[in-house]
C-alpha cells in the first residue's frame, strides 16, 4: 500500500499489440510511480504470462533484473488451495522479461489487474525497485491467482523507459495502464 | 499479418527487424514450454513433499499408505518427454 497523493499523468491503451512501453514521463519528478492496470489479457495461444523490462538511454530493454514473488492459488471447484514462495529469478542483461503473473491464461474470460509500483527511477546512486500486485485467471487449474511480486535492477543508476509484454516477449495482448506519480 | 506496438500511447508497426525479433523470441518461448511445464510440476510436488514430511520423524511409524503416496509423488515427473505428458499427470491421492 502506497500513501500520499497519487496524480493522474497518462494512459496507455493496447489492443492486439505486442508490447507496451512508456518512454516518457518516468523521472525525478516523482519518487513513486505507480502503474495500475485493468483488463490485461493475453490474446494469442502462448499468451499465458505478462512480462516487463526496463532501459534507460537505449531501446533494448535488457537491463538486468533479480525477482522473486509469493503465489497463491484456488480452483472454481472448491479444490486446490495453495501458496508458494516462486522460485528466484535473475534476469541477466537479457530481453526475457521478468515474470509478473503465474500462467494467466488466455480463455475469453481472463484477465490479469494489478498494480505495479516504480521506486526511486532517478536515482543514479541507487537500484531502482519494483514491487507489483497481481491477481487473475489461473489457467493451471481454472480458478484464481493472486501474488505479490518484487525486482530490483542489478546496478545503480537511473530508469526512464519500462516495456510491458505476454509470453516471453512475444504474444499478442491487450490492456490498459494507468500512471500516477505518487508524492 | 502486421504486428504493433503501444509506445506512449501510439500504435506502431514493427520494424522488420522487431518482427524477426518476436518470431525468434516465439520461437525460443515455445521451445522452453516443457521446461516450464515440468519446472512447475517438480515445484508442485516439492510442496506435497513437504506437507508431509512430518511422518517421517522418528517417533512416527509412517503408514504404508503414506509412504506409497510419497513414493507416488518423487515418481511422478519420471518419464514425462513432452508437454500433453506433463498436462495430464494424475496427482496421487493424500491417505486420510
Amino acid at each position: 500500500m502506497i500513501l500520499g497523493s497519487p496524480t493522474y499523468i497518462a494512459t496507455h491503451t493496447a489492443s492486439s499489440a505486442t508490447s507496451i512501453e512508456i518512454t516518457s514521463n518516468i523521472d525525478s519528478t516523482y519518487d513513486t510511480y505507480m502503474l495500475v492496470m485493468t483488463d490485461m489479457k493475453p490474446e494469442s495461444t502462448v499468451g499465458q504470462k505478462f512480462g516487463f523490462n526496463t532501459d534507460h538511454a537505449g531501446t533494448s530493454y535488457n537491463n538486468p533484473h533479480c525477482s522473486t514473488n509469493i503465489m497463491w492459488s484456488y480452483n472454481d471447484d472448491d479444490s486446490g488451495a495453495d501458496f508458494s514462495q516462486g522460485a528466484g529469478v535473475l534476469s541477466d542483461n537479457s530481453t526475457t522479461p521478468v515474470e509478473m503473473g503465474h500462467g494467466v491464461g488466455n480463455t475469453s474470460y481472463a484477465i490479469q489487474p494489478g498494480i505495479f509500483y516504480i521506486f526511486d527511477p532517478s536515482t543514479a546512486t541507487t537500484e531502482t525497485q519494483y514491487m507489483w500486485h497481481i491477481t487473475g485467471y489461473y489457467a493451471t487449474g481454472d480458478g484464481t491467482f493472486g501474488c505479490w511480486n518484487n525486482a530490483k535492477e542489478n546496478g545503480a543508476g537511473t530508469i526512464s523507459k519500462i516495456k510491458f509484454t505476454a509470453a516471453g516477449g512475444s504474444a499478442l495482448f491487450s490492456g490498459t495502464i494507468d500512471m500516477y506519480g505518487v508524492s | 499479418m502486421a504486428r504493433f506496438k503501444v509506445v506512449d500511447n501510439v500504435r506502431i508497426q514493427l520494424t522488420d527487424a522487431e518482427e524477426a525479433e518476436l518470431d525468434a523470441q516465439a520461437v525460443a518461448y515455445e521451445a522452453g514450454a516443457f521446461d516450464r511445464d515440468i519446472a512447475d510440476l517438480r515445484e508442485k510436488r516439492t510442496r506435497l513433499l513437504t506437507k508431509t514430511d512430518w511422518h517421517g520423524l522418528s517417533d512416527i511409524t509412517m503408514s504404508a499408505a503414506m509412504t506409497q503416496y510419497r513414493q507416488e509423488l518423487r515418481d511422478l515427473p519420471s518419464g514425462l518427454t513432452t508437454v500433453d505428458e506433463v498436462k495430464a499427470v494424475v496427482w496421487p491421492t493424500k491417505p486420510a
